[in-house]
């Protein structure tokens, strides 16, 4: 039975190993499958009215994704496209840098991509001791296991506000 | 033109750090990055192959397990591998600022300067941060500034995976 084969070896602690940046980034690990280049190709965000709601707004969360990778941080494929044609998200975010968001272009733009799904509950206990500092909404939103409406309430967007 | 003015990075000088949208962050060296996700997927395998054999799952190890030691702070890595520490990451589309005295000035792109490389390379940092405290809290920010590199975003995807195992 297997129960009689010996137990294998717990892999080689942090400390111990050797690996370095370039053997295990997502292009090496990966040979053969296209990646996305996150400079060369962002992806886009769709929305009749993205330019009215992009314009003046800093985008708050921006993922670049491999094409095997998991889904972005909040559970969604952001996309962004204008209609004077495609634009680096880079040199779109720099045009845009002297503006700052209000409240009402972050919510705006959160229900776009958001859409109408169903709201989770927040978390009301701080996360597990040792931490510091972050909140069990927090950890959960970075795992995507929070709606991004409700974080964004939960974060106080009058902390936007200049 | 747009740069900024360091005089001294301390404890005590955090300005601009809780900012939101980040404008910078620091974050793990990419070795530390890579070393702990390449540990994740071992420890997924190892967890697995349990399992298969019929017997229980392991469960998660202990940090002494983890790191080898009982606890390691990243200064503690920086002795065996004096190239590792955090980098100090900055959004392409900083605004200028300034501390005073000037004693060295750095660009966006100098921060951190891997790709595209930069000769003129923002140091090492190196901090008491735990790596499990460090990916929790820099990986949202480094997250939600504009992507300035292929480096940086492999950074972000690297840190999910391990946060996701």
């Amino acid at each position: 039975m297997g129960n009689n084969t010996p137990r294998g070896a717990l892999p080689t602690p942090i400390s111990s190993r050797t690996e370095a940046f370039d053997a295990v980034r997502p292009r090496d690990r990966n040979k053969g499958d296209a990646h996305t280049d996150t400079t060369q190709d962002p992806l886009t965000f769709r929305h009749s009215s993205s330019d009215q709601v992009l314009k003046g707004s800093t985008v708050p969360s921006v993922y670049q994704s491999s094409e095997d990778s998991q889904e972005p941080p909040i559970g969604e494929r952001v996309e962004i496209e204008t209609e004077s044609g495609e634009e680096s998200f880079v040199s779109m975010h720099q045009d845009e840098h002297d503006n700052h968001p209000v409240l009402s272009d972050i919510l705006t733009r959160a229900i776009a991509v958001v859409g109408s799904e169903e709201v989770l509950p927040l978390a009301v206990s701080p996360f597990e001791k040792g931490t510091m500092g972050m909140t069990a909404n927090e950890v959960l939103m970075i795992r995507g296991l929070i709606h991004p409406l409700v974080y964004l309430d939960f974060v106080d967007l009058q902390k936007f506000s200049i | 033109m747009r740069f900024f003015v360091c005089f001294q990075v301390r404890c005590d000088v955090h300005g601009g750090m809780n900012d939101i949208p980040p404008c910078w962050t620091l974050f793990l060296h990419e070795d530390i990055i890579a070393r702990t996700l390449a540990y994740k997927l071992d420890l997924k395998t190892y967890r697995l192959n349990e399992i298969e054999v019929g017997r229980e799952d392991t469960g998660r190890p202990t940090y002494k397990e983890v790191f080898g030691a009982s606890w390691i702070p990243l200064p503690s890595l920086l002795l065996s591998s004096p190239n590792q520490g955090c980098r100090w990451h900055c959004a392409p589309n900083m605004d200028p600022i300034f501390f005073i005295p000037m004693v060295t000035v750095y660009r966006p792109e100098d921060c951190p300067g891997v790709e595209p490389y930069s000769a003129h390379q923002f140091p090492l940092i190196n901090t008491l941060l735990s790596i499990p405290f460090s990916l929790l809290h820099t990986l949202p920010r480094l997250t939600s500034m504009a992507p300035s590199s292929k480096y940086h975003g492999d950074l972000v995807v690297m840190g999910r995976e391990i946060l996701s195992l």
